[in-house]
C-alpha cells in the first residue's frame, strides 16, 4: 500500500500543527465559531447533535494493521472505545473533545493518516472497490489511480472551494462494488484491444434529496489523460455549479440541467484547451505510486487446499460462514475474507477497539498486513491463504466478528441517524437493529437469499437508501418519526434508484412492513430469482397490495 | 439565534470544549441537566435569556446557542416540544455509546 514520502509526512504534520494552534485560539477566544467552523471542517471535525464528531479518511478503504491498531487506540484513549465505519470507507468517532483533536490528529499522522478533506466543499476521500488488487474479475487495480487522484486533489487550489462537496469512486472491474454510478464522478478502468489501460467516465450521479444515476461522459479515455480530463470536468462544474442554491449545487443538478450531451461537449471543449503536459504527472511519479501497489509476494500454492476442503466438509458452521464470507482471489490458493460488522441486532458499521485490534492481528498474521473497509460498512482481509481460513474464522468468532450474513438481509447499511447526526430527521440504528433481529435466524436469511436493505435517517441519504433493494428513509412529521419505503434500488453495474412504494410507516410498523415485502417476494419469485430480479420482473404492484391491504 | 417559537422556552447550546449538549440554568451556568434549565415565558425574560445565551457564546463557553420551546411533562418538569430537541436532551437511544461510557 501507499507509504508517505517526505513531502506527505511534512505536509500532514504541518496541518496538525496549524490546527493545534487554531484549536488553542478558538478555546482562548481569539477565533469566533464563525471563523473556526470552516477550519475545523477542513480537518474533518463536525459539531453533531450530542458532541463533536471526527471523520478520519481511509483512502480508498485501505489500511494496514498498524493503522487499524492506532484507530483502536484512539477509540479507547479519546472516545468511548469504538468507532463507526461509514459508507465512504472512512471511520467516525462520535465523542472527541475539541481540546483532544490535535492530539488525535498527531496520533493519526504517526501512522500516515489524517482527516483532511473528509468534510467541506472539496474533493472528498476517493473511494474504490474494496477488493481492489485481489478480485478475480479485475481488469486493473484501481488503487494507484485512486492514490493519484488523492494527491492531485489534496489542497488543489482551484478545487478547494467548490459549489458543494465532490465524491469520486473508482473500480477496476466490470462488476461494480464501488457504486460508481452514484458518485459525482465514477471511473471504471478498461483495457482496449491493444491492451492499453483507459477509463470509462461517468459524471453527475448522486443520492441525497435528488437521486440521479451518473451519465456516461466518455466510453474510453486513455489512462494518461485521466487528471487532465478530471480537471476539465471540475472546471465546468466549478464555473457553472449553483453556488446560489445549496440544494442545486451538486454536479448532478448541473448535468441534469445542461443535459448530458451539452455537459459532455463543454467538458470536451475544456479538455481540448487544457495544457495536458502541465497536468499529466511525470512517468516516474506514476511509477513511484504504482510500485506501492505491486502485488505482494504470494506463495506458489495449489488452488484447492485440502485443509480448507476438509474443514468445509466437517464443520457445518464454518461452511455456512465461508459460503457467505469468502470470495475468489485472483491468485491460486488465496481467498478474500469478508468480515461482517453487522452482528444480528447490532449497530451496522461499529467496531470496538478490541475488535479492531483483533482484525489488525489477523491481518498481520494471515492477510499480508492488509485490511479493507467496504462502503457497505464491513471489513475485508484481502490476502488469506485458503489453508488459514478456518483459523481466521475461529478467531473472528472469539471477537463476535463471524456473522455469516455478508450480502444477506441482515447485512444492513445504516447511517447514524438521529441518535447521533445533527442533520437527521429520524433514527435509523434502532430500525436496523429491529429488522436485523427479526430476520436474523440463519434459516430465514438463507431462505431470503441476497438482499440489500439500506436505511437513511434523512433525505441526505448517507445510508444509501436510494440504492437499497429495500430502501428505508426516516422522516419526521408533527413530532413523530415515520419511514418511507423504496423498492428496486441498486448500486451495482446495473444501477437503479428505488421507487417510493407509497405512504410511510411508523417506527412500530416498519419492521412488519419489511417482512411483508420479503414474504411477498418469496411467494412470487421464480426458482433462484433474487429479490431485485423479482422486483424488476413483477414491479411494485404486488408489494403495494400486500403492504397496504392490511394497513 | 432568532427562531420564532411560542410557549415556555429554555436556552440550549453545545459546550465549546467537548461539544456536549447543555442548558442555561437560573444562575447563569450551563448545565447538562435540562431539569435545571431556566424556563421563561414573558417577553422580557425571553429577551434576557437570549442575551445571556449569546453572551456565553461570545465568551466562548458554548457554541451556537438557541431557544427551544418546552412543555410540562405530566406536571413534573419540562421537556422539549420538538422531537429533535427531545433526542438532544436524552442522548443516543441506541448504539455502542450506551455500552461504552468513557
Amino acid at each position: 500500500m501507499y507509504r508517505y514520502d517526505e513531502f506527505d509526512a511534512r505536509f500532514v504534520r504541518q496541518r496538525v500543527s496549524q490546527f493545534r494552534n487554531q484549536v488553542e485560539r478558538r478555546i482562548e477566544g481569539e477565533l469566533s465559531e464563525e471563523e473556526f467552523r470552516p477550519l475545523r471542517l477542513m480537518n474533518g471535525l463536525y459539531l453533531q447533535l450530542h458532541a463533536y464528531m471526527l471523520r478520519v479518511a481511509i483512502p480508498y478503504g485501505t489500511l494496514n494493521s498498524a493503522q487499524m491498531r492506532q484507530l483502536a487506540a484512539i477509540a479507547e484513549k479519546y472516545d468511548k472505545g469504538y468507532g463507526h465505519f461509514t459508507t465512504r470507507q472512512n471511520i467516525q468517532y462520535n465523542w472527541p473533545k475539541l481540546s483532544d483533536v490535535p492530539d488525535i490528529l498527531d496520533d493519526l499522522a504517526d501512522v500516515e493518516m489524517h482527516a483532511i478533506q473528509t468534510s467541506g466543499n472539496c474533493i472528498r476521500n476517493v473511494t474504490a472497490d474494496h477488493w481492489a488488487g485481489v478480485a478475480a474479475d479485475e481488469v486493473a487495480d484501481p488503487r494507484p489511480y485512486a492514490e493519484l487522484i488523492r494527491q492531485w486533489s489534496s489542497l488543489h487550489p482551484e478545487f478547494s472551494f467548490l459549489p458543494r462537496k465532490f465524491k469520486i469512486a473508482v473500480t477496476g472491474a466490470a462488476a461494480d462494488r464501488a457504486a460508481i454510478a452514484f458518485h459525482d464522478i465514477g471511473l471504471r478502468i478498461k483495457k482496449n484491444d491493444a491492451g492499453e489501460t483507459g477509463f470509462e467516465i461517468l459524471a453527475g450521479g448522486g443520492m441525497g434529496r435528488t437521486p440521479l444515476i451518473a451519465a456516461p461522459v466518455r466510453d474510453w479515455l486513455p489512462g494518461e489523460d485521466l487528471l487532465a480530463y478530471l480537471e476539465a470536468i471540475m472546471r465546468v462544474y466549478n464555473l457553472h455549479g449553483r453556488r446560489d442554491n445549496k440544494y442545486k449545487a451538486r454536479i448532478k443538478i448541473l448535468v441534469r440541467e445542461l443535459g448530458a450531451d451539452e455537459f459532455t461537449r463543454q467538458v470536451e471543449e475544456e479538455f481540448a484547451r487544457i495544457d495536458a503536459p502541465q497536468v499529466v504527472p511525470p512517468e516516474q511519479e506514476l511509477a513511484r505510486i504504482s510500485a506501492y501497489f505491486a502485488a505482494p509476494e504470494y506463495q506458489d500454492l495449489p488452488d484447492d487446499d485440502p485443509v480448507h476442503a476438509k474443514a468445509i466438509a466437517e464443520d457445518a458452521a464454518f461452511a455456512a460462514w465461508a459460503s457467505a464470507s469468502v470470495e475468489r482471489h485472483r491468485v491460486p490458493g488465496y481467498a478474500i475474507v469478508n468480515i461482517s460488522l453487522k452482528p444480528v441486532g447490532g449497530v451496522p458499521g461499529d467496531a470496538t477497539a478490541e475488535q479492531m485490534r483483533a482484525v489488525a492481528d489477523l491481518a498481520e498474521k494471515y492477510s499480508l498486513d492488509e485490511i479493507r473497509v467496504t462502503h457497505e460498512q464491513n471489513l475485508v482481509l484481502p490476502n488469506v491463504r485458503k489453508k488459514d481460513i478456518h483459523a481466521v474464522w475461529q478467531q473472528l468468532m472469539e471477537h463476535a466478528l463471524a456473522s455469516a450474513n455478508i450480502g444477506k438481509a441482515t447485512d444492513i447499511i445504516s447511517c447514524p441517524g438521529l441518535d447521533y447526526c445533527g442533520l437527521a430527521t429520524a433514527r435509523s440504528i434502532p430500525i436496523a437493529q429491529e429488522i436485523s433481529t427479526r430476520l436474523g435466524d440463519d434459516a430465514r436469511q438463507n431462505e431470503i437469499g441476497g438482499l440489500k436493505i439500506k436505511i437513511s435517517g434523512c433525505i441526505n441519504a448517507c445510508g444509501h437508501h436510494h440504492a437499497g433493494h429495500i430502501g428505508i428513509l426516516g422522516l419526521e412529521k408533527a413530532g413523530e418519526e415515520f419511514y418511507q419505503v423504496t423498492l428496486g434500488g441498486s448500486g451495482d453495474e446495473n444501477a437503479s434508484i428505488g421507487e417510493i412504494i407509497g405512504p410511510g410507516f411508523s417506527g412500530e410498523e416498519i419492521t412488519d412492513t419489511v417482512e411483508t415485502i420479503i414474504d411477498t417476494y418469496i411467494g412470487l419469485r421464480d426458482d433462484g430469482e433474487t429479490f431485485l430480479d423479482a422486483y424488476r420482473r413483477i414491479g411494485p404492484e404486488p408489494f403495494k397490495e400486500a403492504i397496504y391491504a392490511t394497513h | 439565534m432568532a427562531r420564532k417559537i411560542n410557549g415556555p422556552r429554555i436556552a440550549t447550546a453545545n459546550r465549546l470544549r467537548d461539544g456536549l449538549v447543555v442548558f442555561l440554568d437560573g444562575k447563569g451556568e450551563w448545565t447538562r441537566n435540562l431539569c435545571g434549565a431556566r424556563v421563561v415565558e414573558n417577553d422580557a425574560a425571553i429577551a434576557t435569556l437570549e442575551q445571556d445565551a449569546v453572551a456565553a457564546a461570545k465568551a466562548n463557553i458554548v457554541v451556537d446557542p438557541y431557544l427551544i420551546e418546552v412543555e410540562t411533562c405530566n406536571g413534573h418538569g419540562f421537556v422539549p416540544v420538538k422531537h429533535r430537541e427531545r433526542m438532544r436532551m436524552k442522548g443516543p437511544t441506541a448504539g455502542n455509546s450506551l455500552i461504552f461510557h468513557g
